[in-house]
């Protein structure tokens, strides 16, 4: 599996990083451009991969753009064993408290799952439930919302 | 009329207040009491006058506080109006004096509140009081003295209010009590939390954990009101606290690795602690002996289970699950074993909160992007909405079961969190504490 994995690594890049061309546009305004970066470089993964990860309203399920960015974090967790994660789960606003904080530990915890299925070892693998107590967009919305219902992939050097 | 003083009671000292009381008796026996009907709805609040305590001037300006604190407590409630003073053509100068039945009546109020302050010493205080039906030209039973600490006032009027409440309406005490809440400070986005104590009505506000970048949330009180519960992100996961209130000393409960758990609450008898834990991906609920560290689990659905309230014999425990597809509310035995879903209206329900008597849950619904806190049976039915906004959530019953508090949040990014009460009659709405969530209501203090 993982000789498979490090033999198609490249392709699967190359197709999954065009399918995410917003992620990219947006990089590019940024002052480092991607010919700079390492693939190892922990800036690739938040910015050029994306730490975050989005679901689908009250449920774990990831979004379809979320799970194209999921498979990319997984494989760059493949390459990059010196790194320790922590998958932060995370609600919108419009649930009870005690609810949202067990819908983000789901949410967590389907990434953790996930990364585990696809060979990155559990050991590294750490999960924390902020339910809505830690918003990343604020305004009422739904658009907001689907912002905030989200998983946070945090790299931690080993 | 004169009243003969038949029995002195002293009551235990508790917090810094140390006060007694005293019994005054009346020779006329009540034969029909005043009672209002809290249940059968206020066309129209009962009049009460509150004239001047007698008193010295050193003292006045604290009798008129209490008094104060006493109309704010009562018409609070919505059940009681106070007289305005002007209209008031009768003084009480002496406390022992007869009343002058037919000069109240003129200004048609309906019950009459006496009182008398003294000093006891430097620091300590005596305050005595009496009420009249006016109608019935009789005392409305026994009267009563009060002896405590002059800064400790706010809790002796409380009291009064609470003998005025109780005889009038025949329901049990509720403002000497207090609460506790998680003050919230900054946006949404970056908003601090800490545990702050206040009294019922908001005074005597004492932050509980310092100002810190770590959240906490979902203080409970332990039976004897001496000991709180709560969710502590301070070791960087949620997990269940447990802190006493007067030292301020906090232990952090079941740090079993790769779990997280919160929503705790104390079993009626103090020695249990029942939680929701997170494992994989799965929140059950868990029973934690506190003393003997032993734990068992009480659920075992790969459903979200979650918000435990034990019914007041400690016998049942009603919670939330989604394990039909939606947040609903089911009851169980304590112990565990079979759950029955209690609610079956068109939405989703959360944190249901037994009532003290065990004959009500109060909840958290949501339907059609609203939500709203209701109470129903405990069989289900008889379903009331009492409030409906934004977002609705958290009740905490007061001890008599009269009154609900709970958390209503205001949309957008400039939004805030505010503490309400209402009535389960959903009358009375009241805004408590500004920047301010997930309250918990005291038993009453002793």
């Amino acid at each position: 599996m993982k000789f498979y994995l490090k033999l198609f690594f490249p392709i699967i890049v190359i197709f999954l990083v065009g399918c995410t061309q917003d992620l990219l546009e947006e990089y590019d305004n940024k002052p480092n451009s991607d010919d700079t970066l390492e693939f190892s470089n922990p800036v690739y993964f938040t910015n050029i991969i994306g730490a975050e990860v989005l679901f689908m309203n009250n449920t774990s399920e990831p979004s379809k753009g979320g799970k194209e960015i999921l498979n990319l974090q997984a494989s760059w967790l493949l390459q990059n064993h010196d790194y320790l994660i922590v998958i932060e789960g995370h609600t919108d606003e419009k649930g009870t408290r005690d609810y949202n904080l067990s819908l983000g530990a789901k949410r967590a915890s389907a990434i953790r799952d996930f990364f585990i299925l696809n060979g990155v070892e559990e050991s590294r693998i750490t999960i924390v439930t902020y339910g809505k107590e830690r918003p990343e967009s604020v305004c009422s919305s739904n658009e907001c919302y689907s912002k905030n219902r989200r998983t946070i992939t945090v790299l931690k050097k080993q | 009329m004169k009243f003969v003083i038949i029995m002195v009671k002293y009551l235990k000292a508790i917090y810094l207040v140390s006060i007694s009381f005293l019994i005054i008796s009346s020779a006329m026996a009540e034969t029909r009491p005043l009672k209002i009907e809290v249940n059968k709805g206020r066309e129209k609040a009962i009049p009460i006058a509150m004239p001047s305590f007698v008193t010295g001037t050193d003292l006045s300006e604290l009798a008129e506080n209490m008094i104060s604190v006493i109309t704010d407590d009562l018409e609070g409630t919505g059940l009681f109006l106070s007289v305005n003073r002007e209209l008031h053509n009768s003084l009480i100068t002496n406390f022992d004096s007869p009343i002058v039945y037919s000069n109240w009546n003129a200004i048609n109020a309906r019950i009459l509140l006496t009182g008398e302050l003294s000093s006891n010493g430097t620091t300590s205080i005596n305050v005595k009081f009496r009420l009249f039906d006016i109608l019935l030209k009789k005392p409305f039973r026994e009267g009563l003295k009060f002896t405590g600490p002059k800064k400790g006032w706010r809790r002796m009027a409380h009291k009064i209010a609470d003998e005025v409440y109780s005889r009038v309406t025949g329901e049990s005490k509720y403002f000497d009590t207090r609460i506790v809440f998680v003050a919230e400070e900054g946006s949404k986005k970056y908003r601090t939390k800490r545990l702050v104590l206040m009294d019922y009505d908001g005074a005597n506000q004492a932050f509980l954990t310092e100002k810190t970048d770590f959240i906490v949330m979902g203080p409970k009180f332990s039976p004897s009101g001496t000991k709180l519960l709560y969710t502590s992100y301070e070791t960087g996961l949620p997990r269940i606290s447990i802190l006493d209130i007067r030292s301020r000393k906090k232990i952090i409960l079941n740090e079993e690795p790769k779990t997280m758990s919160f929503s705790p609450i104390f079993s009626p008898n103090g020695q249990d602690v029942v939680f929701s834990l997170t494992s994989g991906s799965n929140t059950d609920l868990y029973k934690l002996n506190i003393a003997s560290g032993s734990r068992s689990r009480l659920t075992s659905s790969v459903a979200i289970e979650t918000s435990p309230s034990f019914s007041p014999d400690g016998n049942r425990l009603v919670f939330e699950s989604d394990r039909s597809g939606s947040q609903q509310i089911y009851i169980m035995p304590s112990a565990g074993g079979h759950a029955r879903r209690i609610s079956f209206g068109s939405g989703s329900y959360g944190t249901p909160v037994w009532s003290p008597s065990g004959d009500l849950i109060a909840f958290t619904k949501k339907v059609d992007e609203f939500f709203h806190i209701g109470v129903m049976d405990i069989d289900g039915s008889n379903e009331r909405l009492l409030t409906s906004s934004f977002l609705d959530e958290s009740p905490t019953w007061a001890p008599n079961g009269r009154v609900l508090m709970f958390s209503r949040l205001t949309p957008g990014s400039g939004g805030s969190s505010t503490l309400y009460s209402v009535d389960i009659d959903g009358r009375s709405l009241k805004p408590i504490r500004a920047s301010a969530s997930d309250p918990a209501w005291s038993n009453l203090l002793n």
